[in-house]
């Protein structure tokens, strides 16, 4: 009876949770090192003596692969009839009935193929007969190369027809060679086939024909991608143009920089086996990649044109194992006068590019052995450089804490906090909860203007070395309120102001900001 | 009919003790069908470092810091805390022998059936974890979680036995000779049992919070089938004895086990070390990290029933009538230490009480308060009625908690 009474007690009369206070002195609470490689990846930085400096990269296409050789897909159909009337006239076994030459002129302006390899796409052969026996059509493309794994390595392929129904072949065509170059190099471009249907000398009987037969045949490339090409590619221009995305930068959003030095290189390399001479046009900064607005740089390098030298190409085991040495150049932008320091004040969301390449300026100095990996092409890098030495706006790291707390603990207590600064420079510390739950921020209506806020902390400058920093301490009453928020959704806003002086500072790596803080108070635990 | 009371003292605990000496058997000339029937339900818990304040914090909720604080404090103390608890109820008839077997020629047969619930639980804890539990936190210990563990469980059961008693001697004295048996079957219900492994330990201080847990649970899903034995044996002198009665019993009851339950077996077995919530990264210490791996097993398992092995002396008093000195020593097996108690009995009134002190289980010293409430019937000798109220009270302040309360109704035909 006591044990019902007690197990009633239990979990019926328990009407508020079990709280008890836990004291804590001197615990852990907060630990971090704030640091510019914390706000921008430790790959965009280097270090020299000249002090940070950063350097961010990113590699773009110059031109599109579908503007060097646009798509090669083709295809016929052609219906073929007998030459009498009646029937039937018997055809003896290996006899042929049908057969015809097919010139396929692969007709690209300004460019006249030697050879293709291809790295995708595949040929289509369909063919349906109303000859009341068996037929068989052989195809043939001349000059084609395929891999072992189709068809044996054999370009002529044989199709078993059947009566009134159309049969189709499907040939892939990844790795295929071709060599589209007519005997006598009478035309380029060319690729050559030749087909025909006849009775299988493998048949057992003679086959009777009608003047009524028909046979219809469909041929077709379908999806076909070019990897490699060699050929003659005539003088012409090329638009540019791409958008530049820069990654890993999101983060130095916040920093209002005044660069005392800073340098765009835009290396172009040339992978392609024929001349290019480029000119850039515009570069703009855009602020957002969907709808940001974009801001030009201005700057005597942009509208120059760069010779960009041919990649030399050797061929040793075929087009597939290329080897290519890229010719490159430099475009530098910031050397002169211009307005690159407006231009990169923060960091963009992305560059913007535009201009125009023209093709074998010179004319054709190979003598229509141009080679292009279309795998492979010609590309942008870009690279930022900027030595840190900052000016004297001021720097602002702001980031947010997003603390995970249990369920069911609270504090009433104060928050020590150390700082541990060896930034050049004075800073000063802000910390405050934001994204308060609302009805928090309705109990503290009529609250000082910073009732949220621990008051602002100035930091001395430190020595430079992190071996010996400025250490500066300050407490913060936290209430129960305050981790309600922060398991509400609340977050913990650090901000940090770098009074940087009017001639400006020089940043190292190691300098940094050590925030720790040790909870003194009593934890409130609460079990429902 | 004072010897069958008295060995239903012995099987049914220390704090039911219904009698009283002044109720003295008279033979009926009419048989009654049932000649005597006990009601009675008891709960008791004890501890070295839990006060009942903290006890009833944890049963009605509200803030219980003070309580927790004391409890902090004494398992340092003590390099350990210990609590237990048990909770009995039930109702016991008993009978005329069955005519089936030739009466004895000295003596007789008796025959028991009761009906019997109860619930049990315990636990223990090192000073690190109620430090971790409770605080404070930041003075430094060595963190060990070792030997944290608790157990709980309930059962119902059927216990069907006998009694005989037969007239001898001892010492060259006659005495009258006890002996009951009786046989528990039924179901049970409930058992949970947990703790942790000795490596289990953490750290949370002025440079690091970490927690090293490996820790595991038995939890059954089914219920099981319960079977167990008693046994008693008691001595009284008869006829006035040497002017000074003396009654003695051994008894062990509830000797048994059940189980062969669908069994849930949980493991955690994890590490989590923090400096701090990083500022930057806005990355906290992951507590989902503490995720625990369940599986149920089919083979069950089996657990020992709290058996209870008891010694008692009761001897009156010379020139006090009614006056009754008692120790007794009884071990429950759940709880780490035997039980010992010395009290007196006085009085021949309407309200008798009986007071003493006692020692062990799960805590220190504490104080049985007991008070029997015979109907007339009884004081003159009589068949009736006798209401027995037994608590415990603590004996010494700041040594943990004891609390007990017991209801016996007895009532012989």
């Amino acid at each position: 009876m006591i044990g019902v009474l007690l197990t009633m007690g239990w979990t019926g009369c328990r009407e508020e949770p079990i709280t008890w206070r836990t004291p804590l002195h001197d615990v852990i609470f907060l630990q971090d090192t704030l640091t510019w490689t914390q706000l921008v990846p430790d790959t965009l930085w280097t270090e020299g003596d000249e002090g940070l400096i950063l350097n961010a990269s990113g590699r773009q296409p110059l031109v599109p692969a579908n503007d060097w050789i646009p798509p090669l897909d083709t295809a016929w159909t052609a219906s073929f009839e007998l030459p009498f009337i009646g029937g039937p006239i018997p055809v003896a076994p290996g006899a042929e009935i049908w057969g015809e030459d097919e010139d396929i002129n692969f007709d690209i302006p300004d460019v006249d193929l030697r050879r293709v390899r291809l790295g995708g796409g595949v040929l289509q052969i369909s063919a349906e007969s109303t000859v009341q026996g068996p037929l068989e059509l052989r195809y043939r493309i001349e000059g084609a190369d395929f891999p072992e794994e189709v068809n044996g390595g054999n370009s002529e392929f044989i199709v078993q027809l059947t009566p009134d129904a159309p049969t189709t072949l499907w040939v892939p065509m990844e790795g295929v060679e071709l060599d589209l170059v007519a005997e006598n190099e009478q035309g380029w471009s060319r690729l050559l086939t030749s087909w025909d249907v006849g009775v299988p000398a493998s048949a057992a009987e003679e086959v009777g024909l009608f003047g009524s037969d028909e046979l219809i045949l469909t041929v077709g490339l379908e999806g076909v991608e070019v990897a490699q090409v060699e050929g003659r590619f005539s003088q012409r221009l090329i638009s540019m143009g791409d958008t530049l995305k820069v990654q890993d930068l999101g983060a130095i959003q916040s920093v209002d920089v005044q660069w005392s030095e800073i340098g765009i290189d835009l290396h172009l390399i040339n992978t392609a086996g024929l001349d290019l001479l480029v000119q850039l046009d515009t570069l703009q900064r855009l602020e957002s990649l969907t709808d940001g607005e974009a801001l030009s740089l201005l700057d005597p390098a942009l509208e120059a044109s760069v010779w960009l030298p041919r990649a030399t190409v050797v061929e040793s085991t075929g087009m597939d194992n290329w080897a290519i040495a890229p010719g490159t150049a430099t475009l530098s932008l910031g050397t002169g006068d211009g307005s690159l320091a407006a231009f990169l004040a923060s960091a963009p969301a992305a560059f913007l590019f535009s201009g125009e390449a023209e093709l074998n300026p010179l004319g054709d100095v190979s003598g229509g052995y141009d080679r292009v990996d279309l795998t492979r092409l010609p590309e942008v890098e870009w690279t930022v450089k900027a030595p840190l030495n900052l000016g004297p706006s001021q720097v602002v790291w702001v980031d947010t804490l997003a603390p995970v707390l249990p369920d069911g603990l609270a504090f009433d207590g104060t928050l020590n906090l150390s700082f541990e600064s060896s930034l050049p420079v004075g800073a000063l510390l802000e910390m405050s909860l934001i994204e308060l739950p609302q009805v928090i921020t309705w109990l503290h209506q009529g609250a000082s203007e910073n009732w949220n806020a621990l008051n602002p902390v100035d930091l001395p400058p430190g020595s430079g070395s992190a071996d010996a920093p400025s250490v500066t301490e300050a407490e913060w009453n936290l209430e129960p309120w305050h981790f309600d928020a922060l398991r509400q959704g609340a977050r913990l806003r650090v901000m940090l102001t770098c009074n940087t002086p009017e001639e400006g500072a020089q940043f190292y790596v190691e300098q940094r900001v050590v925030v720790r803080g040790h909870l003194e108070g009593d934890a409130i635990i609460s079990v429902e | 009919m004072t010897r069958l009371i008295y060995i239903a003292h012995c099987l049914l605990g220390s704090l039911l003790v219904p009698t009283t000496a002044s109720v003295r058997a008279q033979d009926s000339l009419v048989s009654s069908p049932v000649l005597s029937v006990d009601v009675y339900a008891e709960g008791r818990w004890s501890s070295n470092a839990m006060g009942k304040w903290a006890l009833a914090g944890a049963v009605f909720g509200g803030d219980i810091s003070a309580p927790v604080r004391s409890l902090t404090a004494l398992t340092h103390w003590k390099d350990g805390g210990i609590v237990g608890g048990l909770g009995r109820s039930g109702v016991q008839l008993v009978f005329p022998a069955m005519s089936v077997f030739q009466a004895p020629e000295k003596g007789r047969w008796r025959t028991v059936v009761a009906l019997e619930t109860m619930q049990w639980g315990h636990a223990q804890w090192s000073p690190a974890a109620a430090t971790l539990v409770f605080g404070r936190h930041g003075i430094g210990d060595d963190g060990s979680l070792r030997d944290t563990k608790y157990a709980t469980g309930s059962a119902t059961m059927l216990r069907i036995g006998g009694i005989r008693s037969h007239p001898g001697t001892f010492g060259g004295g006659p005495v009258e000779w006890q002996v009951e048996w009786g046989v528990r079957m039924g179901e049970m219900h409930r058992f949970l049992n947990g703790g942790t492994h000795r490596q289990s330990e953490y750290q949370w201080d002025d440079e690091v919070a970490a927690i090293t847990l490996n820790a595991m649970q038995f939890r059954n899903l089914t219920a099981g089938s319960a079977l167990g034995f008693d046994l008693a044996v008691g001595m009284e002198e008869a006829e006035g004895g040497r002017g000074r009665p003396d009654r003695l019993s051994f008894s062990l009851r509830n000797f048994g086990g059940g189980g062969q339950w669908l069994t849930e077996f949980t493991q955690i077995d994890t590490t989590i070390t923090t400096e701090g919530w990083p500022l930057i990264t806005g990355q906290g210490p992951d507590f989902g990290e503490i995720g625990a791996d369940r599986d149920t097993l089919a083979s069950g398992f089996s657990r020992f029933l709290p058996h209870t092995w008891a010694f008692r002396w009761e001897r009156d008093a010379l020139r006090q009538p009614g006056v009754t000195w008692a120790f007794s020593a009884e071990r429950l097996s759940i709880a780490p230490r035997w039980e010992c108690s010395l009290t007196r009995r006085s009085g021949r009134g309407a309200l008798q009480t009986e007071l003493g002190l006692a020692w062990g289980g799960w805590g220190g010293a504490f104080i049985p308060l007991n008070f029997n409430l015979p109907s007339r019937a009884v004081r003159q000798g009589r068949p009736g009625g006798t209401l027995a109220i037994r608590t415990r009270w603590l004996a010494l302040a700041g040594t943990g908690g004891r609390m007990g309360l017991g209801f016996h109704w007895h009532r012989s035909f």
